[in-house]
């Protein structure tokens, strides 16, 4: 019993281009720093994927590639490709407390997206402008006093990122009928600088490229995209 | 949807970590599932652990009569057997006799200390009493006195406290010389039956 809790959870990188489906287990914390994650490559038989957004491999094949690879790990972490996604910059006071910041946000998204806000995966970031004011001066109608603690409050920008909520069903039922579990959905480029940064801070001089096996059906960045997602699926 | 992870600081330095996953709906559910089986358990396990009390306090109670109901029929029993002893029947008689006799005696003490008290309150002037006797409600007293006018006072002053003289007195001795306190002196010898006075009511 204790020793399947302090085991380390294992996720399962999934990364799907025109040829084929590319499959990479994160490394165990005793290797974590000094090797590749384990990786496997399944290639379409049939016929190559157009568009992997609006077509869906068969379920079966990523169960056939999971099955070959030897790979236990059920959690799945999905790049989302950059068309799909629809990126907004708001700014938001530093005042508001998370209820209140999302309700904010959601009222903000909403007439900015193309589909209903009820349809969409929504999630955001903060981040805080450097050497800007929180209020502009020309909007001065408060007391002096008031008008200075505003203007010493930060200014906060709020990056959101927003999906259809039918892409990321669908996506998730490709994996169910997998026998997978999607937890993690994040865009192509966060998962490819969290490889960066691992591989930055790796002493093995092997992560610096991808395997030469790899390089005949993957990108360096689909590498990248691909290892990053083995790294982050294990985060909530 | 969606939720801050972390704020980025002075120029976006930290790992960015979207997550288009409704996770924490998924998670907030889970947990409000797990509270709900807490909440379950915890009723169930109080209401198990009260009726376990409970049961057992009925248990230890119902024990408790039937050892005192035991105890209550083995003094019944040996109070049979006892009432059928010659000797216990005597000593309860005995002991009734004491009880009954206790009250007495305490009335009599009560009694004897109130004639103290009263023949203590009159100064025997000229008068030296020898025995004080109490019997049968009635005070005899034996003494000296130096003169009959002494003697008539101080039976004066016992008369004003209570005391009456009987009717049929001894007659009044000639005077005669003995030793008291290392000295020769000549005095009458008495002897004086009183009537003791009526109880008197503590205030």
């Amino acid at each position: 019993m204790f020793s399947k809790r302090l085991r380390q959870p294992l996720g399962l990188g999934i990364l799907i281009n025109q040829r084929g489906l590319a499959l990479a287990q994160t490394p165990t914390s005793n290797d974590a720093k000094q090797s590749l994650p384990a990786w496997h490559w399944q290639a379409f038989s049939a016929h190559p994927l157009l568009s992997f957004t609006s077509e869906w491999p068969e379920p079966h094949c990523l169960r056939w590639a999971r099955q070959r690879s030897g790979f236990s790990a059920q959690s799945v972490a999905m790049a989302l490709p950059p068309d799909k996604l629809l990126r907004f910059t708001f700014n938001v006071s530093s005042s508001m407390g998370p209820r209140q910041l999302r309700a904010h946000l959601q009222a903000q998204l909403a007439p900015v997206l193309p589909w209903p806000i009820h349809e969409a995966l929504w999630d955001y970031q903060l981040s805080q402008q450097p050497d800007s004011p929180g209020i502009p001066a020309t909007t001065v109608t408060h007391p002096a006093w008031l008008h200075a603690a505003m203007q010493a409050q930060p200014a906060w920008q709020a990056e959101v990122l927003a999906l259809p909520k039918s892409w990321a069903q669908a996506c998730e039922q490709w994996c169910r009928q997998a026998g997978l579990r999607l937890v993690r959905l994040e865009p192509e480029w966060q998962a490819s600088m969290r490889w960066q940064q691992f591989v930055q801070n790796s002493k093995a001089a092997v992560l610096q490229e991808p395997p030469v096996e790899a390089s005949d059906v993957l990108s360096e960045n689909e590498w990248a995209v691909l290892g990053g997602l083995s790294l982050g699926v294990v985060k909530p | 949807m969606g939720c801050a992870r972390w704020f980025i600081v002075g120029g976006g330095q930290a790992m960015s970590d979207f997550n288009l996953l409704p996770w924490r709906e998924q998670l907030r559910h889970s947990r409000i599932r797990s509270w709900q089986w807490g909440c379950v358990l915890s009723s169930v396990a109080t209401v198990s652990v009260v009726y376990g009390l409970d049961r057992a306090w009925d248990g230890w109670l119902a024990e408790q009569h039937a050892q005192q109901q035991q105890a209550e029929q083995t003094m019944a029993l040996w109070q049979g057997e006892l009432k059928s002893d010659a000797e216990w029947q005597a000593r309860t008689r005995l002991a009734q006799q004491v009880q009954h006799d206790w009250v007495q005696l305490r009335q009599q003490q009560t009694r004897a200390w109130q004639v103290m008290q009263q023949w203590l309150s009159v100064p025997p002037l000229g008068v030296q009493i020898e025995r004080v006797m109490w019997r049968d409600q009635q005070c005899q007293v034996s003494g000296w006195a130096l003169s009959a006018g002494h003697w008539q006072n101080w039976q004066t002053a016992l008369a004003v406290a209570g005391f009456s003289p009987q009717a049929e007195q001894s007659p009044w001795a000639e005077a005669q010389w003995r030793q008291a306190d290392e000295l020769s002196v000549k005095q009458h010898p008495f002897q004086l039956t009183l009537t003791l006075p009526a109880l008197l009511a503590k205030p």
